[in-house]
């Protein structure tokens, strides 16, 4: 009920869907570097594979050697050889 | 970049975090905000870095997510001077090194001028020097006020005058006087003017003074041209008394020169070899040295040097200077002159030659070069047509008047009694 309230704000006011609490935001570059905020924990950490817990979604990013440039609450830069980002749930 | 100095300068530490709840460790350590970077999963646990300061609050954090902590191994400043603190020479070359650039700051070690144009740098430094202001003095020995007022009473020319010390840098900016400062006196002395050169009259404008020679007269050196003596007559046509001027006119005249130059038939050429040399030098103070390889052979070398004092900041020079050498060897040999080369020769010196007189204000009206061969020289003559002013000023020596021929006022005077 919250969700479609505030879902409907911001469509109706026009504002950019970032600005929505929470929700996360991914970026890569290239197949080397994915960035990622707001995401929640750590769920599992494996040279291939990296599976984060956002607020709205699980996110699994696959790929050969990875490994975490560094991370803070809110941020982190993952590095290696990117083959999929997947959002699952 | 600043992060990477930050995190040497706290030190850090390679660490292996192994356990069942790894993930979660990784979690709490988020939350309490502690810095790990370049997390790396292996096959007996996470390898990572964490700066020293957070290391000593995981074991805690490590405790509640059952994991082991092993460090592998320590980077950063405090190991570094931890491993090196018994060497002694390290710390002291370390700290001399701030001593000595402390020290030299103390000092100037640059002079520099802006905005001067008619006094040069070496007249400035020169007058700096007899004030006992020179490279090497200490910073505190100058008064920049003192400095200013001593300049502007020195070099009257100069209107404005700033003076500061800025790092080992004495910074002096001038502005000068662009009009002239004193108008020069007219001279109004009596003065004849005669020809400084044997010609033929051309043009002749007189402005004071009366005119001794006509347009086409043929004139010698030394021959008045323009009298400053002017006769003042009474009624009966008799020389009242003689009135002597300052004689002024432009007067120019048809004269000729003639030059002769002799040219050996052999000239010497140096002719670049192609081979070069580099090297470079270091000037301490009064101490010097040279890194350059030996010469081999004995072709002579020409080298040209280029200097530049070291600066660490905008300001702050210090009295190192650096050279980069380069030479280059040439040959050296005689060989004569070709007919052409000969010719090129001579226009050289015809050209230098016109060019002398054109500065003294000559206009060339005709000109012939001569090449003549004459045992081992070649001789250059030329004849040169040109009209000039020729008059130059010559003081008069003897003013003399007329001999008195009516009776004098007193006597006069008597016969009416």
């Amino acid at each position: 009920m919250l969700k479609s309230v505030r879902d409907q704000a911001v469509s109706v006011l026009n504002l950019p869907k970032d600005v929505i609490p929470g929700e996360p935001m991914i970026t890569i570059t290239g197949r080397q570097r994915v960035y990622i905020e707001n995401y929640h924990r750590i769920v599992s950490f494996q040279d291939e594979e990296i599976k984060l817990q956002a607020k709205t979604c699980r996110i699994l990013i696959h790929g050969k050697r990875l490994r975490i440039e560094y991370y803070t609450r809110d941020d982190m830069m993952i590095a290696g050889q990117i083959s999929s980002v997947v959002m699952e749930g | 970049m600043l992060r990477t100095l930050n995190r040497w300068r706290t030190g850090y530490l390679k660490i292996r975090v192994s356990g069942f709840f790894s993930e979660r460790f990784l979690n709490i350590c988020s939350t309490n905000q502690i810095e790990i970077w370049e997390l790396e999963p292996k096959k007996d646990g996470f390898f990572c870095y964490i700066r020293l300061p957070a290391f000593k609050k995981i074991r805690p954090l490590a405790r509640k997510a059952r994991v082991r902590v092993r460090i592998l191994d320590r980077s950063g400043f405090p190991f570094f001077l931890q491993r090196n603190r018994k060497r002694a020479g390290l710390f002291l070359g370390f700290f001399s090194f701030f001593l000595l650039l402390y020290v030299l700051s103390l000092f100037i070690w640059n002079v520099s001028f802006e905005g001067n144009s008619h006094y040069t740098r070496e007249t400035l430094l020169g007058y700096l020097e007899s004030e006992g202001i020179r490279y090497g003095m200490r910073k505190s020995g100058i008064s920049c006020e003192q400095l200013e007022e001593n300049l502007r009473s020195r070099f009257p020319e100069i209107t404005w005058v700033s003076a500061r010390v800025s790092g080992t840098r004495l910074l002096i900016k001038i502005k000068e006087n662009q009009v002239l400062f004193s108008i020069p006196e007219k001279d109004e002395s009596p003065c004849d003017l005669v020809a400084g050169k044997t010609g033929t009259i051309v043009r002749i404008v007189v402005r004071q003074g009366k005119s001794q020679i006509a347009i086409g007269d043929t004139v010698e050196q030394g021959q008045v041209l323009v009298a400053s003596k002017l006769s003042v007559m009474n009624d009966s046509g008799e020389v009242v008394r003689n009135a002597y001027v300052h004689a002024d006119a432009d007067v120019y005249a048809a004269t000729e020169y003639t030059y002769e130059e002799k040219l050996p038939k052999v000239q010497r050429v140096s002719v670049k070899t192609g081979k070069k040399r580099f090297g470079g030098g270091i000037r301490i103070g009064s101490y010097q040295w040279v890194f350059l390889l030996p010469v081999w052979g004995d072709n002579p070398w020409n080298y040209v040097s280029e200097t530049t004092q070291l600066c660490l900041l905008e300001d702050f020079y210090l009295p190192v200077y650096f050279e980069k050498i380069q030479g280059e060897e040439f040959i050296s040999y005689e060989r004569p002159y070709t007919a052409k080369e000969a010719e090129e020769a001579a226009k050289r010196i015809e050209a230098h030659y016109l060019e002398n007189l054109l500065q003294k204000g000559v206009q060339i009206i005709e000109n012939n070069v001569k090449i003549q061969e004459n045992g081992s020289f070649y001789i250059i003559e030329g004849q040169v047509a040109a009209e000039e002013m020729i008059a130059i000023k010559q003081p008069v020596a003897d003013m003399e008047q007329p001999a008195e021929t009516y009776p004098k006022e007193n006597e006069e005077t008597t016969e009416i009694r």
